[in-house]
């Protein structure tokens, strides 16, 4: 029986798009032949699911947005200003005409937008590039969440380094182990950040002077 | 020139031996293989297929591999480093990189390198993917490195480490060298209009720029008859102004995002 399953698991892992096809397409049937016998109750459950999986699927893809620029294949390189941090309207913060990327997620921490800048920021332009990290107070001293597992998960050696082996684990569940958040980001909840920080870490801004990198932290 | 077996290139033993052996025909003699590209074993027992072919010894090619990120953060430097040789049944490796400068594991991994170039293990150590800082950086050491592989094409001309590369007498190896021959390259005039002054095609031009501008080219291909084709751009030479006309296409592409890799690169 163990031997079958692993067997599940593994087909599950390598052919990921097919299986949620396939798990799809079997609960479509559950549900219709539920209807059919008039057992209400087994189609509930199955349209549940369903819509379960659909909305979670949903929050998966847009804590991913903006991933495919990163990939060697896309042509955007050299943008004038990166977004990182909480979700924001970035059109409000970012200097008109300005190319930008806005990498955003609710309740993002300062820690967690400074680890996706060190991850990111090779796709600014070198001579004169910047970064704009959007933070709500209450979140500053936070630790990293799921959402941000995307991006920090593109190196295999930072997942190590910073321990969030669980935590990628469970980026493919948003909706079961951030449902608050999932709810949110598909939402859209936009906030107004238009106050500077009063200090930058003095690691954050070597860091960005080293890289030519002009940093600005708004709050909340 | 270098010929590389990194991710465009054949996996397969047929027909990574097919292009290796046009390589041996047509006078290349050094070839680049990494950890991560799969293929260190490969060309290993390929390459001595070939030159008992060819009645040559292992001092008449070069091999270079690199140290991946995970094993700079695994440390046993000497130890991956001997299973690499054991792999490729070599005694010896010609040239060893650290792939991608992770900051957080560079010094140790460095000290490594130093004493396996020390023990005569490595002839020569280098690092790839860096920018002039690194560099700079890494002439602060007690040994700097000899050589220096980057991503550099026409779109990514790299001024700065070449000079750099130059005044500190490094080799600099450019990777990706045709930059998948992109369509900003393809279909510029001026490089059409320089092929057809040499009866060349677009990727000879390309690559007798890199020679012309300071950099040796690692290339890869999976057709035998593309060796013939790239290795024959030694009976021309660009004039200044034809490799400044190239030089110009430069707008700081790059296919590979470093900090994506080398997070805080």
């Amino acid at each position: 029986m163990s031997g079958i399953l692993k067997k599940i698991a593994l087909y599950i892992k390598s052919h990921r798009k097919r299986a949620v096809l396939i798990g799809a397409f079997l609960l479509m049937i559950l549900g219709v032949t539920g209807a059919l016998n008039h057992n209400s109750w087994l189609a509930g459950i199955c349209a549940v699911i369903f819509l379960w999986g659909v909305i979670n699927t949903a929050a998966w893809k847009k804590g991913r947005k903006g991933i495919e620029y990163f990939s060697p294949s896309c042509k955007t390189r050299n943008i004038d200003c990166l977004v990182i941090g909480d979700m924001c309207r970035p059109d409000e913060i970012v200097s008109e005409g300005k190319s930008y990327l806005c990498i955003s997620a609710p309740g993002r921490s300062l820690k967690s937008s400074f680890e996706i800048l060190r991850h990111t920021f090779s796709i600014l332009r070198e001579d004169a590039g910047e970064t704009i990290i959007t933070v709500r107070k209450e979140n500053i001293e936070k630790g990293f969440h799921l959402f941000d597992m995307a991006f920090l998960g593109m190196s295999p050696i930072s997942v190590k380094r910073l321990h969030l082996e669980g935590l990628k684990k469970k980026e493919i569940l948003p909706l079961l182990f951030a449902p608050a958040a999932s709810i949110q980001i598909l939402l859209g909840c936009n906030r107004r950040f238009s106050s500077e920080m009063d200090f930058v870490p003095a690691e954050m801004e070597r860091f960005c002077k080293e890289r030519n990198i002009c940093l600005r932290i708004l709050v909340e | 020139m270098y010929f590389g077996t990194g991710v465009s290139s054949c996996k397969d033993y047929e027909g990574l031996y097919q292009v290796i052996r046009a390589c041996m025909e047509n006078g290349i003699r050094h070839f680049d293989t990494a950890p991560s590209y799969g293929t260190e074993a490969l060309l290993g027992s390929i390459l001595k297929e070939t030159a008992r072919e060819f009645k040559m010894g292992r001092e008449s090619y070069l091999i270079q591999t690199k140290i991946d990120s995970w094993q700079m953060q695994e440390g046993k430097i000497e130890w991956f480093v001997d299973n690499a040789m054991k792999k490729m049944d070599v005694d010896y490796l010609d040239s060893l990189f650290i792939h991608w400068p992770i900051p957080d594991y560079m010094d140790r991994t460095w000290e490594a390198f130093i004493r396996l170039h020390q023990k005569g293990i490595v002839k020569r150590i280098g690092v790839c993917n860096v920018r002039a800082r690194h560099i700079e950086k890494m002439c602060r050491y007690k040994e700097p490195p000899q050589l220096v592989q980057i991503e550099r094409n026409p779109l990514r001309t790299c001024i700065e480490e070449i000079t750099l590369c130059i005044q500190y007498g490094m080799e600099i190896q450019a990777y990706s060298p045709l930059c998948k021959m992109d369509q900003r390259i393809r279909d510029r005039a001026i490089i059409k209009e320089i092929a057809a002054r040499y009866s060349k095609s677009i990727g000879q031009v390309v690559l007798r720029w890199h020679l012309d501008t300071g950099a040796v080219p690692v290339f890869t291909t999976k057709k035998p008859e593309r060796i013939r084709e790239y290795t024959d751009i030694f009976d021309f030479k660009l004039s200044q102004q034809e490799a400044d006309a190239v030089s110009s296409l430069n707008e700081n592409y790059k296919m590979y995002l470093e900090s994506c890799i080398c997070p805080g690169f």
